[in-house]
């Protein structure tokens, strides 16, 4: 028989777990709200000459301003900082600088989330591999790259291994820790670049996998939209919490 | 209808749901009280379809924490430790965490939170003829992995 047996003196739930669940909520929605907040404040910031980015704790839950204004303060649409004018620097610099997650479609959906997990963020949802290392290399030439960056890149077309390797080799050659990602997305091509990616790891010593296309399975909650690309809600957090892992977990 | 007033009933809905997949009060509790806060959190796009909604949820949540809880490969629990009812009730947990996850949302809705066919079909998008398809290749797994043990599914 299959067992499915209930509990046979099941909990009374009273008004003090209703109180419970509608402060959890409640707790959840001031924290997306900080997150909104700094993307306001983060532009103005720039504007005023830079933002000296004073932590990249990704370990409490409620990551200072700052670290979740660097998502938008490093996204490429915001204009480049005057350097002209002194940096407003609000605190001692950081021993590392916070990771990096580059992308296109998942990114973006998470970059809330991930902004508050304390990574810098720049997604496009139309962005191809070759712009995604133009990106890269633009990052690198300014001396911010960090020391650990997360690759979102192969669900927008085929990915090649010669132009994995040129990356691997070239800008990202120094790096501690690049995790890839691997592709949920239904083409043709996903197959093919989620084995390329699987087969990083024996090629380079400092590459790892976060192996989205098989972790989604274990998503917790109500996770992908039906197209079952992008992330709902629940989908983003756990992208996030695994992302987080690939980088501190090597 | 507004999310106080069915709290009740869904809060319960999520526990039983969760402890016929966890076994266990006290994470069963937390896995309900977690899928009602997402349950708030979502209540304008689900409030049509709770139930299954919270059913799916409160699974997820479930397996989750099973799989956060289970031994490592190789370690094992002494026989002594465990009773023939929590024997067949690991053996489940750990089906559920080996199929696939399209087929353990069917198996788990149809068979742990006893949804209708056709309620299965339209909360995870399906149409009735792929609800069964999954469920049938479901159980077929269940049956090979429960093989040492009589295997009788009760619709």
């Amino acid at each position: 028989m299959l067992e499915v047996l209930d509990d046979p003196c099941p909990p009374e739930f009273d008004d003090g777990h209703r109180r419970m669940v509608h402060e959890r909520a409640a707790q959840r929605r001031r924290k997306r709200q900080l997150g909104l907040v700094a993307a306001t404040v983060a532009p103005l910031a720039m504007l005023l000459g830079g933002l000296t980015l004073v932590s990249a704790d990704r370990s409490t839950d409620t990551p200072p301003l700052s670290t979740a204004a660097a998502t938008i303060a490093t996204a490429a649409t915001l204009p480049e900082p005057d350097t002209t004018v002194s940096a407003t620097t609000a605190a001692p610099p950081p021993e590392l600088p916070p990771p990096l997650v580059v992308g296109g479609l998942i990114v973006r959906g998470a970059v809330d989330d991930l902004g508050e997990a304390g990574f810098i963020v720049d997604a496009d949802p139309s962005r191809s591999f070759a712009e995604m290392v133009g990106v890269l290399e633009r990052i690198a030439s300014t001396g911010d790259l960090p020391d650990a960056v997360v690759v979102n890149i192969a669900d927008n077309g085929p990915i090649f291994e010669r132009d994995v390797a040129a990356l691997l080799q070239g800008t990202l050659r120094t790096m501690s820790r690049v995790v890839f990602v691997t592709t949920t997305v239904g083409h043709e091509y996903a197959d093919a670049n989620n084995e390329l990616i699987r087969s990083l790891p024996s090629q380079y010593a400092n590459v790892a996998v976060l192996d989205w296309d098989d972790a989604v399975a274990d998503c917790p909650g109500d996770c992908l939209y039906p197209d079952r690309v992008h992330l709902r809600p629940d989908g983003v957090d756990w992208f996030t919490r695994l992302a987080a892992a690939a980088i501190e977990n090597p | 209808m507004v999310f106080d007033d069915r709290f009740d009933e869904l809060v319960g809905l999520a526990y039983r749901t969760a402890f016929r997949i966890v076994g266990d009060r006290g994470a069963a509790e937390d896995v309900a009280q977690e899928t009602m806060v997402k349950a708030l959190g979502h209540w304008s796009r689900i409030a049509d379809h709770a139930r299954p909604w919270v059913c799916r949820v409160a699974a997820n949540e479930a397996i989750g924490t099973v799989r956060k809880k289970r031994p490592p490969p190789g370690r094992q629990r002494p026989a002594t430790d465990i009773d023939a009812v929590a024997s067949v009730r690991l053996d489940l947990q750990h089906l559920l965490l080996k199929l696939p996850r399209r087929q353990r949302e069917v198996v788990v809705l149809r068979f742990v939170a006893d949804f209708t066919e056709a309620d299965v079909a339209a909360e995870l998008g399906l149409s009735v003829g792929t609800v069964k398809t999954h469920a049938r290749r479901g159980l077929e797994a269940l049956r090979a992995a429960l093989s040492t043990v009589p295997v009788e599914v009760i619709p």
